[in-house]
């Protein structure tokens, strides 16, 4: 029962903390950066850690998806394409906690999409593919990059909708 | 040149019987070559076989014939004496041979391809050489349960104009030995590699003008470097190409200095190819430096792999060995499935990739530039996840027992097969070719 009421309690306060985020962020909606007067991108803008985080996010997750992809020979597009994208998205979240979450979901899905990029890569050099990706090796390549990618991924919806407990037994009614 | 009558040197054989066991007890002991060394990398012997002479004719000697005085081979061999010459005629010889008494000895076909051993699927080597100096030229040897041409233990070793072919383990193979030479040979249909130089340090030794297909791997060479030399041959549509390798199951690891210059490596990453060992984790790869150090890999035609042209991995056994301070210098290299040059993390640093002709490179700018990475764990990873999957069985592979037959009529037989048996390899001075 005291754990319960802990989950609780953590819950609560995690969305009184994303509130009282996306406040402050919606007060600064006002004080239009010098972007944003150029090129209105976003209706709000965030603060220095905030947007910090933003670029570091965009450029890991820009090399990663290039050198996912470096076996199609178009990683420098890819890194261009990944990191402007993602930093995009992120910076269109509305509060650093958002922008933090969804950097993890992106870097989950990166590397969720991991293997089948790798055994892309050797499908479209060999005559006959199955032979070289239906193995149990080829699973056991799949399963370490999921688990891997399964750590962000909790994180992010940890930090997104709070903690598991008190939602999956809401969940469950009880 | 003298030939002589092949009953008149019986008791001077006895005798040298009883040299030759000596001299394949200290098979183990290695002499300086006098020769100077060409571009040393950093180990503690220069990668390349300096250039020799020719080796000499042998001027006294008895020809013994086969099946003209001999109804077999090795009843050829056991009356034979030092640098005397065994000519086998065309015909195929159901038989193994074994030669561990008789040192310098040469056995010569009179026709690369009519002068068949076959080992009918039932017996172990064409050929078991434990004897200094023995030269095994121009004939074929087929179906055997391991291996083709193979000499172990010994000083001074050359395989010229032979052609192995559906053997269970290796074609032309030279293990623990030293001063020797494969050349104008041929092997295919094997599940460890067709030409093997493994176990030596300094190995003395060149592989040359020779050609390997439809093998696990074209040339593998654990443990072998130092004065060892792999130019100007073609490894062709076996599942790996030129794969020197560092394993803890032979002696002196890690892998030291070899020279791979000239070659043509093409489309090895044949899944047909038959594999027990070793061919599978080196699948789409051109030249792969699997654990290796000190090596020089220059001005090779490396193209069209599933995965890596030319790449350095590390290779782990019951330790693990990081590539370090090999040289790839002005290699060109195309058509590679993921990379053209590529280096595996973890290594040990030094590697350099100087001014070759590549499309693409893992880690970015490999040959050239700045690189976030010094190498890249995704090399690593294809080759670890090709080995699981060989651990497990579950790779691809053919039947060594029906793997494509050589094609005969490119394979051209020594000019003069009656000429004078030689000594294997030229050891002191003689500078030339």
């Amino acid at each position: 029962m005291a754990g319960e009421a802990a989950d609780a309690e953590e819950f609560a306060d995690a969305e009184e903390s994303a509130d009282a985020e996306e406040s402050a962020d919606g007060a600064g909606r006002g004080d239009e950066s010098f972007l944003d007067g150029i090129l209105p991108l976003f209706d709000h803008t965030h603060d220095t850690l905030t947007t910090g985080l933003v670029v570091v996010f965009a450029a890991v997750l820009g090399l990663l998806a290039g050198w996912l992809t470096a076996d199609f020979g178009v990683r420098t597009p890819v890194f261009v394409v990944a990191a402007v994208g993602t930093g995009y998205l992120l910076y269109a979240q509305p509060t650093g906690r958002a922008v933090l979450a969804a950097g993890l979901y992106s870097l989950a899905a990166l590397l969720a999409v991991g293997p089948f990029l790798y055994e892309l890569g050797l499908v479209v050099n060999v005559d006959s593919p199955l032979g070289h990706v239906l193995s149990l090796a080829d699973l056991v390549l799949f399963l370490v990059f999921w688990t891997v990618a399964a750590v962000p991924a909790l994180v992010a919806n940890r930090l997104a909708r709070g903690p598991f407990l008190p939602r999956l037994r809401a969940r469950l009614g009880s | 040149m003298v030939p002589h009558d092949e009953t008149e040197h019986y008791s001077r054989r006895d005798v040298l019987r009883t040299v030759g066991a000596g001299g394949l007890v200290g098979g183990g002991v290695q002499f300086a070559y006098d020769g100077e060394g060409d571009d040393g990398a950093g180990g503690d012997y220069p990668p390349g076989q300096p250039d020799r002479g020719p080796p000499r004719d042998y001027e006294d000697y008895t020809v013994h014939r086969v099946p003209e005085s001999f109804d077999t081979i090795q009843a050829a061999v056991d009356a034979a004496g030092p640098r005397d010459l065994v000519l086998v005629g065309p015909g195929v010889y159901r038989e193994a041979v074994t030669v561990s008494e008789t040192d310098r000895l040469t056995i010569r076909g009179t026709s690369r391809n009519d002068v068949v051993l076959d080992g009918e699927f039932e017996r172990e080597d064409a050929f078991l050489v434990t004897a200094d100096g023995v030269v095994l030229e121009n004939m074929t040897a087929r179906h055997y349960t391991r291996n083709a041409f193979f000499w172990t233990g010994v000083e001074g070793y050359r395989g010229s104009f032979l052609t192995a072919h559906n053997n269970r383990l290796y074609g032309v193979y030279a293990f623990d030995s030293v001063h020797g030479r494969f050349d104008n040979s041929y092997a295919s249909g094997h599940t460890d590699s067709g030409f093997y130089v493994g176990q030596c340090e300094p190995c003395h030794a060149l592989v040359e003008n020779v050609r390997a297909e439809h093998n696990a791997v074209g040339y593998s060479g654990t443990n072998a470097g130092g004065y060892l030399t792999v130019r100007d041959s073609v490894w062709r549509n076996n599942m790996g190409g030129v794969v020197p390798n560092s394993l803890d199951t032979e002696a002196n690891p890690p892998q030291d200095s070899v020279r791979i210059e000239g070659n043509l490596v093409e489309s090895n990453h044949d899944a047909d190819a038959p594999d027990s060992a070793f061919g599978y984790a080196a699948f789409g790869t051109g030249i792969n430096v699997a654990g290796g150090r000190n090596n020089v890999v220059v001005d090779n035609t490396v193209r069209d792999h599933a995965n890596f042209g030319i790449v350095a991995v590390p290779m782990v056994d019951a330790n693990l060995y990081e590539p370090s301070n090999n040289r790839f210098e002005g290699n060109t290299v195309s058509g590679s499935g993921r990379a053209d040059l590529a280096l595996g993390e973890p290594q040990a640093g030094g590697n350099e990739f100087v001014d070759n002709e590549a499309g693409s490179a893992r880690p970015a700018r490999l040959n050239g530039g700045f690189s976030l990475l010094a190498g890249d764990p995704w090399v690593t990873l294809v080759l670890i996840e090709q080995f699981l999957q060989l651990e497990l069985g579950a790779s691809p592979r053919g039947d060594w027992q029906t793997a494509p037959e050589p094609p005969f009529d490119e394979l051209e037989g020594m000019a003069d097969p009656e000429r004078a048996p030689r000594e294997a390899v030229r050891r002191n001075g003689g500078g030339g070719s």
